[in-house]
């Protein structure tokens, strides 16, 4: 009853208000905690403390610092333009070809960054002027770049699997290999939502522009080097040549090759990097930390342990007790940012999965899979609210409309990898 | 009714866990005839390295934490740490308890929590992979051995090997891939690490290469609030702990034997037992300096004692 | 004169994190290299580790400064201007009045490991001092936090999520 009060007060703080998700939980955390400890607002404290420090402090987590800068170098390096370039002149001959090329170039970009806002937010900035210049409806358009977005989380690098290897005491590394396969069917189901668009709704999505043969090998040129980079870190990490600490210095290396490859390094680019690097990452500890003191509330308040008890008695085959949190999932991440629904669930839902026998790998990637669908969906989407800041006169009910069959797309995925763990595992069982 | 909070790092599956949390638990709640609560949470409270201070910041009440973790104050306690110190868990633990009872009690190294039990868990062996394959403290010579941070890496770099650090989950991968040549730790680690099927062969220093001891203890100030029932129905349930939680990590050991017994096996003696325990005096005689520095009188005359527990322990398990 | 000073405090935390960050690449990078060649770096973990700390909290300024939190804020977009306004005010007190306590509680943690003599697993180095020092930083972004509670009412429409900075910033 208790935690029931507390929680509902932390999903009202973070509704009604905008006081950073991160404090919301911690405080709040640390409140529910000082009611329930015996040792009171003391032991509270000092619990919440040990959990940032320990966060802080967690050599794992520095992935993600080095594969957020990563991503800024690959942009500063103007690489993002020139992949959306390459997947334009390759695919532009389609009805939906600028369409499918902004899937691509989302694909592409998120095997480069390990944040879906970002991936949203920075191929918005490249692919949206070109759609709308084309004619594209405007909603299935910015639809399209939300839904493309949320490659960014599923993809390796992955910011979100990271924080679920934390979580869990996964692999990093086997979680990402993990990713690949389902991030690709992504690609290719996406692509398949444009051609369905294409024939059905032919005035939503124009035919774009036929290029030649020396144009689009051309375009492809300038971006080998991005292919070598994601094969070198994947192919590692795979291979075991180096833990995913090591596979972000490398990719974060590699990275800013590029940019002096490629003459586009100054002195105010590197810092300009370095200080959004350092502001993405510190945004997404904010949240990690409160998230911790959160859990340890739900730890102490021992709903984890009831509610498996209470599973148990129930009486369901193993795969029905998964379906139900998934469709639990779906429902929540309509109104819950896909980060902080990782934060507050995985520690009590994982150690039931795992007590069913399922594998937390395959479980880690059905994961992200909702959080890319909670991305989307109404009333809080994450991605379509940066889409709404890039295009202020645009209601979010048309984006909403755009992202629709992209939704659909998403449930045939999720049945997919429900029905098919190989999707998942068949990959990191090489490794 | 009073309420103990009694923290654990540990997975359900860890036998330190069964015996020396679970039942302990237990045990205290039937002694004290429902008097006692003892409430286990769902998850650790702290990290594994801050267990001693999460109980003098009363988050916990007891814990269990090891003699490594807490390298501020605990020196003594690390004899059943050193090199040929745990033939069996069960002996080892046991020798620590009555150690810690007669000579340590008195320089309150654990200061302001009351400890309870102690465990030691088996002796680590070198467990090689591939063509490693080491029969005399020669053959260590540039092996890249996985050991975990502390006295054990110490000890693998005295013996002229490569100490390789990493998390516990990195080490599948370290195995798989041939960052590593082999690594100190016991058959049970290896097989819930999942690595034991890539052993190629084993070499056994008789009370291994070094152990790991944990205590198990209470808030002092806890302790203190308690009645004199609630204290001695706490004791009578601690009472025999040692050897419970060591027996326990040696059948789980023992489990593994079928799978052990083909993989080949180098017991140390002789003139090579006798190259590595040249190098290993080293250990021991660093324990005795730290020992000394803290007070301790006389380090040898301690050394014994603990050892002829071993002795007699060994000597009755084999009855 | 004070923004001017701030300016300072903003480029002193930059460098900080930015040398963290650095850092942090280039340990990994080594002990990778090593590590196969039978020369892993002791304690390349733990470098990390603190740096990974340092990095962190240096960076907070700079969050707050940017106002790059994540929020939820479900309904307040909906707001009429009045309410809009009073949540403004009650969300940047709130978050003042949060990092000072987050601050506070950091000193804290560091007097507690200071008292029980905490040290570091492999370099056995007190643990107290890096925790001051991610103290100091948080002192720091409440200062920051503090200096936009005067700037509210000028402040353009906020935004739900941080966004990659905009080329021409
Ligand atoms: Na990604
Ligand atoms: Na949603």
């Amino acid at each position: 009853m208790l935690t029931l009060f507390v929680l509902s007060a932390l999903v009202g703080l973070i509704a009604f208000t905008r006081v950073p998700l991160g404090l919301a939980m911690m405080f709040v955390g640390t409140a529910g905690i000082a009611t329930i400890h015996p040792r009171g607002f003391g032991a509270a404290l000092a619990i919440s403390e040990q959990q940032v420090m320990k966060l802080a402090l967690n050599y794992q987590f520095s992935v993600l610092p080095l594969f957020i800068l990563m991503g800024v170098f690959i942009v500063k390096a103007g690489l993002a333009d020139e992949m959306f370039e390459a997947a334009r002149r390759w695919l532009g001959r389609f009805r939906g070809g600028l369409g499918m090329a902004t899937i691509v170039a989302c694909g592409g970009f998120s095997a480069m960054c390990a944040s879906s806002s970002a991936s949203t937010a920075t191929m918005a900035k490249i692919s949206l002027p070109e759609l709308e210049k084309a004619g594209y409806d405007k909603g299935f358009a910015a639809g399209s770049i939300a839904a493309g977005g949320t490659m960014g989380v599923l993809i390796p690098p992955s910011g979100a699997l990271i924080i679920y290897a934390l979580l869990t005491q996964q692999s990093v590394s086997a979680l990402f290999v993990a990713g690949i396969l389902p991030g690709l069917v992504q690609v290719l189901i996406y692509i398949g939502v444009m051609m369905a668009i294409a024939a059905l709704k032919p005035d939503w999505v124009p035919v774009g522009t036929r290029y030649g043969r020396a144009e689009r090998w051309s375009a492809l040129g300038k971006i080998w080097g991005l292919l070598v980079l994601f094969a070198l870190i994947m192919g590692g990490l795979t291979r075991g040549w180096f833990t995913a600490t090591e596979a972000g210095g490398i990719g974060a290396g590699g990275a800013f090759l590029f940019l002096i490859l490629r003459r586009k390094l100054t002195w105010k680019v590197f810092v300009d990097s370095i200080v959004e690097a350092a502001k993405i990452s510190t945004m997404i500890f904010i949240v990690a930390a409160g998230a911790l003191v959160l859990n340890q509330f739900i730890n102490l308040s021992g709903i984890s342990g009831n509610t498996i008890r209470f599973i148990q008695s129930l009486d369901l085959s193993p795969m029905m007790i998964v379906i139900c949190f998934v469709v639990f999932y779906v429902v929540l991440g309509c109104l819950m940012d896909g980060f902080a629904m990782i934060f507050l669930t995985v520690p009590i839902i994982a150690p039931i999965i795992q007590g069913l026998g399922f594998d937390l790998v395959w479980w880690g990637i059905v994961t992200v899979l909702v959080v890319e669908i909670s991305l989307i969906t109404p009333p809080v989407g994450l991605n379509v609210f940066i889409l709404k800041a890039m295009l202020p006169s645009l209601p979010v009910q048309q984006i909403f409309k755009g992202i629709a069959p992209y939704v659909a797309a998403d449930v045939l995925r999720l049945a997919l990898l429900l029905g098919f763990p190989a999707l998942a595992l068949w990959l990191p069982s090489m490794m | 009714e009073t309420s103990l909070i009694f923290n654990t790092y540990l997975p359900p599956h860890d036998e330190l866990y069964q015996i020396a949390v679970r039942d302990f638990a237990a045990a205290i709640e039937r002694e004290s005839a429902g008097s006692l609560k003892v409430v286990i949470p769902d998850a650790s409270l702290a990290p594994s390295d801050r267990q001693y201070e999460m109980v003098r910041d009363g988050i916990a009440d007891m814990a269990l934490v090891s003699s490594g973790g807490v390298p501020q104050l605990v020196a003594l306690n690390r004899i059943a740490d050193l090199p040929m110190n745990s033939p069996s868990a069960r002996a080892a633990s046991i020798a620590l308890w009555e150690t810690y009872n007669t000579y340590f009690l008195p320089f309150d190294e654990f200061k302001g929590v009351k400890v309870l039990s102690t465990s030691v868990l088996p002796g680590r062996q070198i467990l090689s992979l591939r063509r490693t394959d080491v029969q005399e403290v020669g053959d260590m010579s540039g092996v890249k051995l996985w050991s975990p941070p502390g006295a054990l890496s110490e000890t693998v770099r005295l013996l002229g090997a490569v100490p390789v650090n990493s998390e516990f989950t990195d080490l599948q991968e370290y195995v798989t891939k041939g960052t590593v040549d082999g690594m100190v730790m016991a058959a049970g680690s290896a097989s819930s690490a999942r690595v034991l099927d890539y052993v190629t062969s084993v070499t056994e220093v008789p009370g291994g290469l070094g152990s790991l001891s944990f205590a198990v203890f209470i808030s002092g100030e806890r302790w203190n609030e308690l009645d004199a029932d609630q204290q001695a129905a706490v004791l009578r349930a601690a009472e025999g702990l040692p050897e419970r939680t060591g027996a326990a990590a040696d059948a789980a050991e023992r489990e593994l034997d079928p799978v052990m017994a083909k993989i080949p096996t180098h017991k140390l003696e002789g003139a090579a037992l006798a190259g590595f325990e040249a190098r290993l005096e080293a250990r021991i005689d660093d324990w005795k300096t730290r020992a000394a520095a803290k007070g301790l009188q006389n380090p040898d005359e301690v050394l014994a004692f603990y050892r002829d527990v071993l002795a007699r322990e060994t000597r009755d398990s084999l009855d | 004169m004070i923004a001017k000073i701030n300016l300072w405090i903003i480029r002193i935390c930059t460098t900080i994190a930015g040398i963290a960050l650095v850092f942090m690449g280039a340990i990994a990078f080594v002990d990778s290299i090593g590590r196969p060649l039978g020369h892993p770096l002791p304690g390349a973990s733990e470098y990390v580790s603190f740096a990974l700390m340092i990095f962190f909290f240096a960076a907070l300024p700079v969050v707050v400064r940017d106002d790059a939190h994540i929020r939820v804020g479900l309904f307040s977009d909906l707001y009429r201007p009045r309410l809009m306004r009073i949540e403004r005010y009650f969300t940047a007190l709130l978050e003042t009045a949060a990092f000072a306590a987050f601050a506070w509680m950091m000193f804290d943690q560091a007097a507690r490991l200071e008292r029980f003599g905490t040290l570091s697993v492999f370099f056995e180095i007190p643990m107290a001092p890096w925790v001051m020092a991610a103290g100091v930083f948080t002192v720091v972004a409440t200062w920051f936090a503090l200096i936009r509670l005067r700037h509210l009412d000028t402040e353009p429409h906020p935004h739900p999520h941080a966004l990659p900075d905009e080329e021409d910033t």
